[in-house]
């Protein structure tokens, strides 16, 4: 059975439509990547400036220019080395 | 008019010649301007970028990052894109930190730059405000504790700055491969990311791990800090290593006004009375003196031919063991008298004076050590006081370290591994033996001595731990200007060794002109101070469960290539040489240096060293048969820079 002409272009017209649907969503689907991407490395981004920040906290809050005092003000005081006592390990915490 | 089949013909006609030069215009296109259009065309709509890698980070030996890389923004705020000024200022104000007022102040030009820089967590929640333009990121170092161990840590190359510090020396480790990607442009030059477009992904840098206990250098740092202002210095050091391995545990040095520097790497000075040691270690050696040998101290005045030397007390009939213990000039001088110029010279070279340690930091001093041809008369005896000669902390640290180590001197190094972005380990750093510097038996007996400095009435009593015990040595030496001494201006140094028995730390610290010139009310107590906090801190520096044994547990040391028994490359000390034992001189020609003086060693012949640079000759040369203990002149290609060696 042969086609006739306009069913012809017809079926080309929805070819090409198909290929540019095709390409469009390939497309937007890229830049959605592409978006989503960019949307974690800023999560990334953010996690690490949190956890920099944090270990500076961190860092500072266990001083001992921030502790001794503290403690200090409590009564405590490093003990001489005569106060501390060294329990020895047994050899299976030593391994 | 036409029949209908010849108007068709004729608009068929004029289809197809309207076809063709479509057809022909896409060829010229597509096939001859092909290549400038698709040129035009990515230049329009893409643009080639550098994907920054992340430097690596440096960690301290427990795995403290103590310096590392985070990215950081700049924000643009354009005042007449903004949908809710008033709102929207209030949320710039609260993220990046910055007073209302002065936001409202600065956007009334129309638009405002904020330098920062900002975090990822600051600008974050600027991003959906319409008129606020965050530029970066831009990839910066960021150091958790700002001041620990900056002047060690240095920093990276930036802004016209040369590199400086660990991030110098380890530069090509830390720098990652920078990646590159494509982005799409739009007509407002707006950039859009495109996976299709990574060129390749950036590899971030290697991770350092460093030798330094964080815990031990706040303790230090504190402490010389506190030093500095309570005895009025107006500089110090301290330096702390691992006399097992040369690790450097802790290192610091300060000025009154609080500025940090690297002075314990490049700063020399006369290490005074500490060298004593050296002195009797090359006698004990020699055989020429033992430790309870006893010697006239003249009662606190000796005059020589050249000079007038005087000891801080009238001491009679002192043994060698008191000299050092109660740290007689006269004593020492005296029994020093016993060494040739050359002995002398060979023992403190033996102890790494006028040598650098190979530490890995840029510009390390070497110290001073002039060789015999060029001593005064008053040199020997200067030498043997600690005078006519400058080390740096360092230097004086693995000194002692050797002893501490049963005369097995150990390369110290800042470096513990560096280890991939995976966490793979690059390269481990094993403990370098540099020479036996001298027996196991005259380490001991040092030791004892050292031992006597602080818990026999010496110098260094005011050191002393009650339940467990330090070994050191002070030292007083006068400080020395452009224009020669100083008046009235000293340097205060005391060496240490803790546990005594089985010493885990060595530790040099050292002040420049406190107003206390002496080295019991000054440096002894502040080795006192930092060591009972180190006790009781939870650093891994010290092995507690060492600590609590009983006695000092057996220690190997393995050689740098990690096989056979524990086997040093000496200098061959006289005392221990075979000299009836035949060898066959090694072939070290084109070897540098350094592995040719260890490869010379290992085979028990000294090495006298002419030139510079790889070795191009040796006499006797390969092959021949020697004595053990021969001179080896060894040639190098250049005698460019000879004096490198004095």
């Amino acid at each position: 059975m042969r086609l006739k002409g306009r069913l012809w272009i017809a079926i080309w017209l929805a070819f090409a439509l198909a290929i540019f649907a095709w390409v469009i969503s390939r497309d937007t689907s890229g830049f959605q990547t592409a978006g989503e991407l960019r949307d974690l490395r800023n999560e990334q981004s953010v996690l690490q400036s949190e956890r920099a920040e944090l270990l500076r906290r961190i860092r500072e809050g266990e001083s001992r220019a921030v502790l001794i005092p503290r403690a200090e003000s409590l009564g405590l005081r490093i003990p001489a080395d005569s106060e501390i006592v060294i329990l020895q390990a047994t050899a299976r915490e030593r391994r | 008019m036409a029949k209908p089949v010849t108007r068709l013909q004729a608009v068929q006609l004029a289809f197809a010649i309207g076809i063709a030069l479509l057809l022909i215009r896409a060829a010229q296109v597509q096939l001859v301007s092909g290549h400038h259009y698709a040129e035009v065309a990515t230049k329009q709509q893409t643009e080639p970028i550098e994907l920054p890698a992340r430097r690596g980070t440096v960690f301290d030996r427990n795995r403290l990052p103590l310096a590392l890389t985070i990215e950081n923004y700049r924000v643009g705020v354009a005042q007449n894109e903004l949908k809710n000024p008033e709102e929207d200022m209030r949320a710039i104000a609260a993220n990046l930190g910055v007073p209302t007022r002065e936001v409202r102040r600065r956007l009334r030009s129309g638009w405002a730059y904020f330098h920062g820089p900002y975090t990822s967590a600051q600008v974050q929640p600027l991003r959906s405000i319409i008129g606020i333009h965050p530029e970066g990121p831009e990839l910066e170092r960021f150091y958790p504790d700002p001041n620990l161990a900056r002047p060690i840590l240095g920093h990276p190359a930036a802004d016209g700055r040369s590199a400086g510090g660990i991030e110098r020396i380890y530069d090509a480790w830390l720098t990652g491969e920078p990646g590159n990607a494509v982005v799409l442009r739009d007509r407002q030059g707006r950039r859009y990311e495109s996976p299709a477009r990574l060129g390749s992904f950036p590899v971030p840098g290697n991770d350092v791990v460093l030798t330094i206990d964080a815990s031990l250098q706040e303790i230090v740092e504190s402490a010389l800090n506190d030093a500095l202002q309570r005895f009025d210095a107006i500089s110090g050091d301290v330096v702390v290593l691992d006399p097992d391995t040369g690790d450097i545990l802790a290192v610091t040095s300060l000025t009154i006004d609080g500025r940090a520097s690297s002075n314990a790497f490049t700063g020399v000075f006369e290490p005074g009375s500490t060298a004593k040691l050296f002195t009797a270690a090359v006698l004990l050696t020699e055989g020429l003196a033992t430790m309870d040998e006893t010697i006239w101290c003249e009662l606190g005045e000796y005059q020589t031919e050249h000079r007038k030397i005087e000891d801080v007390h009238e001491n009679g009939w002192l043994t060698l063991r008191e000299v050092i213990e109660f740290s007689s000039n006269i004593g020492i001088v005296k029994f020093g008298e016993r060494l040739t110029a050359t002995r002398l010279f060979e023992g403190l070279r033996q102890f790494g004076m006028g040598t650098p340690t190979g530490v890995e930091f840029p510009a390390e001093s070497p110290g001073i050590l002039w060789r015999p041809h060029r001593w005064s008369a008053t040199t020997h005896g200067s030498l043997n006081m600690g005078y006519e000669v400058a080390v740096t902390p360092l230097q004086l640290a693995q000194a002692y370290a050797a002893i501490a180590n049963d005369g097995l001197m150990m390369r110290p190094s800042l470096i513990r591994e560096i280890r991939d972005p995976n966490g793979a380990l690059v390269f481990e750093r094993e403990p370098e033996p540099v020479r036996q510097v001298i027996s196991p038996e005259v380490a001991a007996e040092l030791r004892d001595a050292l031992s006597g400095v602080v818990y026999r009435g010496g110098t260094g009593v005011t050191a002393a731990l009650q339940a467990y015990h330090v070994a050191g040595k002070t030292g007083t030496a006068r400080r020395a200007g452009p224009d020669g001494y100083i008046p009235g201006s000293y340097t205060v140094s005391f060496a240490s060794l803790f546990p005594a028995e089985d010493p885990q730390l060595v530790m040099v610290v050292k002040l420049d002109d406190p107003k206390d010139i002496y080295a019991q009310s000054t440096v002894a107590p502040l080795t006192r101070l930092v060591l009972e906090q180190v006790l009781a801190a939870q650093t891994a520096a010290l092995d507690h469960t060492r600590l609590s044994r009983p006695s000092p547990p057996e220690t190997e040391v393995s050689t740098s290539r990690g096989e056979g028994p524990a086997f040093v490359s000496a200098w061959p000390p006289s005392a221990e040489l075979d000299t009836a034992k035949q060898v066959v001189v090694p072939d070290v020609l084109g070897l540098q240096l350094r592995p040719a003086a260890r490869v010379l060693h290992e085979h028990r012949l000294r090495m006298q060293l002419s030139g510079w640079g790889a070795v191009a000759s040796t006499d006797p040369v390969p092959g021949d048969t020697v004595p053990a203990g021969t001179v080896v002149r060894v040639v190098g290609r250049s005698d460019e820079g000879a004096d490198r060696w004095n």
